[in-house]
This record gives C-alpha cells, structure tokens and sequence, in this order.
C-alpha cells in the first residue's frame, strides 16, 4: 500500500522539477533565497489542533519551520448516568448524589522542523519536511468531584471519609483525602517528525496554501495513572484507554498527521534572473 | 448477522457488568442499622438488617416509612430485638439534609420495635421521643440518620411485665430504596 504512494510522490516531485521545453535557455526571475532573508507565517489546521507557524529560508532549497498547535478541549458538567455507591466503614454503602465531573483533552505541540525542496533550485511546489516534536504529558484526563459534606452529615470522621470507596460505572476508587477520582493519559514528550507537502514554505505571492502529510514518531511512555484506583469493571472498545492505571505503549509510538496551512509572505523577495 | 449479534451482545454485558457491581455492593451492605442500649447494659449493642430484611420502605412526597427485621446480640433479661419500623409524616415535602423531630412544624415521627422477652413472646413498643434525619433523598433512594428513646416493659417468663426498662437507639443508619405507595399496590 505505500509503495504506489511512495512512486506516486516520487513521479510528481520529478515532474515538478522539470523544466518546461519553452522556458530552456530562456532567462526568468527567481526568488533569492539567502538565510533569514523572508519570513513566512501562517495559520494552520492540524490534526494536533490549530496552531500558526513561522518559516524563514536557511538555504536556497531548505527553510527552517517553528510551529505551535493548541487544542485544549473541556467538559465541565454534573454527571447523571448513574448513581455512584459509596462504601462507608461498617458495612454501609450510600447512593452518593451525582459528582461534578470533568474531561479534558488538552494538547500543547511544538514543532521545529527543516523543510528541504528537491531539485529545480527551490522552485519546486512539493518538499520534504523533517524535525523534532516537544509537547505536553498529560493529555486527556477524567476527574469526579464528590460532595463530601454528606458524609460529614452521616457521622464520618476526615479520616474515616478519606477511606471511602467509591463505585462508579468505571470501576472502584479510594475517595482519599481531597474527594476526587481521577483518571489521566500521559504521552510521550519528545517526537521526531517526517513528512512531505505541497505548497512553498515561503509563498511565490503574498498568500500561499499549503498542505503537509506527517509522520510523527514519539519516543517514550504512554501511560494512564489513577488516583485512588482500586479496580476496574470495564476495559472496552469504549473507552478511549484502558481505565487500569499502568504503562500503555513504551518505546516508538508512530503517529499520522495532516496539516493545511494559509501562509503569509512578509517581506518581498529579491529576485535575480536566472537563465536555464 | 452473527458478528452483529455477538458485538450487540458484548455491549449489553458490558454495559451492565458496572451496574452489577453496585447492586452487589448494595445488597451486602447494611439497609439498616443502629445501637442499642438499656439502662442496664450500659453499652450499646448493634442491630443491623440489609436490603433483604426489609420490610416496609414506602416513601410519598411527605412521608416515609420502612421497616426491617434486624440481626443482634441478646440483650439483657433475655431481652431480643428482632424488628423496627420507622415512620415519618410532615406538612411540607422532605428534602434531603433536613432533620425532623416528632411535633415540631406539625411533624409525626415514631419507631415501633419489635422484641422478644423471657416469654418467648413477640411485643412491640413506641418510642417516646427521637429524630431522624434525611442526608440523601433523591428519586426513590433516601439515607440517613436516627436516634430514638424507649421505655420497654420487660416481660418475665410468666408474660408479666416485671419492669420497664429505659433504652436508646443511638448512631441509627438507613439507606433504602423505596417505593412509591402506588407502585406498592402494584407489585
């Protein structure tokens, strides 16, 4: 499957740089492209979110990228599935009123890469991209926030409180002392970066478009902690991750990304005429 | 058909499978429990019945009312607690973090236990004073506290009464799903 997609990207590179029969030995007008001549920026969409980026030449064919995506996403509300039971110290156990719950997803990327354009002296529309990935840890988290003045109200001492558990439809938690269970997702904080786009990273006009298939490679632990985790009851397609706290992947996690990308020139280029 | 079958039926195990859970922590959990103690056991002794010893638990807009037959050391002059049954009635809805008393605001709250003495005879007594209060209520589910005072008459072998000793039920603990008078009629 990725060998026609591998010939495909090849074809249209070399296509890209050939010369057109009727611009041969004709003279015309290229960009001069020296370190930090221009600057690009752009607004991005991303699969890590949205985010903007700054591109600067380095070489005639190779431009140095930094890009930031932000994509924090929270739900903040009263959770009404289901009842949780608490257990309480003498073989009691209450229905406990609903928790505030929380989820979130929040990512924070970083991205420093080279984008290097193949052949035709840095005219080609198609590069080749490649560099490193520093992000956030804990990614995606669920938190129950329970109301605790209603063991208060039962009798229950703090310390008596703190070891409550908590039944919920995920599994048995100890409440602890700051009344909450939480379940959050760690990922790797460093990644490397390959990938290949369309698009000039400094546009030949004022605005450009491009568009970037990625690969990121993140190197590390992906892992869930619980806070208070006792036992889990579900460990299903459902769930984004395995509620049991533990190491979920160690090592090279591959990734997929797609990036478009509306990029603005700042300065105008110099341009020298240059016969083929 | 098979495969949509088998993921269907994964889901409605799955699903339930936490469900399960509660119930079973529910139903071995103590319903309904308390200590008792007399002028002369001095200490309190615990009582306890769990959701299977019910025997009332009906609750309306303005009142409540659930019993149980409870599980205890003996007592004292062959005294045995084998029962309780607490009703409450008020002017304005219950809610739930309210605490009621018996005459106040127009409310009506009483416990009748069931004991047994050196007779071997079932009796009932009414309490003389005590308060409940409801930390938890809400759609059938309520829990919460108790304490009540007696004054039993103790029964010698011959079913005389030969005393009437004071008592107290004190640290009193409920949580009950109940059900609605009308659904009662029902079942």
């Amino acid at each position: 499957m990725k060998t026609p997609i591998i010939v495909t990207m090849a074809a249209l590179l070399l296509c890209s740089s050939a010369i057109p029969s009727q611009a041969r030995g004709k003279k015309v007008p290229l960009p001069e492209r020296r370190p930090f001549s221009n600057v690009a920026l752009s607004l991005d969409l991303s699969t890590f979110g949205p985010g903007i980026s700054a591109v600067t030449p380095i070489h005639r064919d190779v431009s140095l990228k930094a890009s930031y995506y932000l994509m924090p996403v929270f739900s903040s509300m009263q959770s009404d599935d289901d009842y949780p039971i608490a257990l309480l110290p003498r073989d009691r156990a209450i229905e406990m009123p609903f928790p505030e719950s929380r989820t979130a997803f929040n990512s924070n990327v970083f991205k420093l890469a080279v984008d290097w354009v193949p052949g035709n002296q840095g005219k080609s529309i198609f590069y080749l991209s490649g560099g490193i990935i520093l992000q956030n840890t804990k990614t995606i988290w669920y938190r129950e926030t329970y109301d605790t003045s209603v063991l208060h109200d039962l009798g229950l001492s703090p310390e008596e409180i703190q070891d409550v558990h908590i039944i919920n439809g995920y599994g048995e938690y100890r409440l602890g002392n700051d009344s909450k269970v939480e379940h959050v997702l760690y990922r790797p904080p460093f990644g490397l970066y390959f990938g290949i786009g369309v698009g000039r990273p400094i546009p030949k006009r004022r605005v450009g478009f491009r568009a970037e298939l990625g690969l990121p490679l993140y190197i590390g632990t992906t892992r869930v902690s619980a806070d208070g985790w006792e036992s889990s009851h579900i460990e299903t397609i459902f769930t984004p991750f395995s509620f049991s706290p533990g190491i979920i992947r160690r090592g090279i996690t591959p990734s997929l990304c797609l990036t478009f990308q509306v990029t603005v020139k700042l300065f105008r280029d110099r341009e020298k005429m240059k016969s083929y | 058909m098979k495969k949509t079958f088998l993921f269907l039926t994964c889901i409605l195990m799955l699903c339930s499978m936490s469900d399960c859970e509660k119930d079973n922590a529910y139903y071995r959990s103590n319903a309904l429990d308390f200590n008792f103690t007399t002028a002369e056991s001095g200490s309190g002794t615990l009582f306890t019945a769990t959701a299977d010893d019910l025997t009332e638990r009906q609750t309306g807009d303005r009142t409540l009312l659930f019993g149980a037959d409870v599980h205890g050391e003996s007592l004292p002059d062959g005294l045995s607690v084998t029962g309780i049954t607490i009703s409450l009635g008020t002017r304005r809805p219950i809610e739930a973090g309210m605490a009621y008393s018996h005459g106040n605001d127009g409310t009506s709250l009483k416990a009748i236990l069931e004991y047994s003495g050196e007779d071997g005879m079932e009796h009932s007594a009414e309490s003389s004073g005590g308060t409940l209060k409801t930390v938890i209520q809400h759609d059938r589910y309520a829990a919460g506290t108790f304490c009540f005072n007696f004054s039993l008459p103790v029964y010698g072998p011959d079913g005389s009464i030969i005393k009437t000793e004071p008592c107290r039920i004190t640290d009193g603990f409920f949580s009950i799903y109940m059900l609605h008078p009308d659904k009662i009629t029902q079942d």
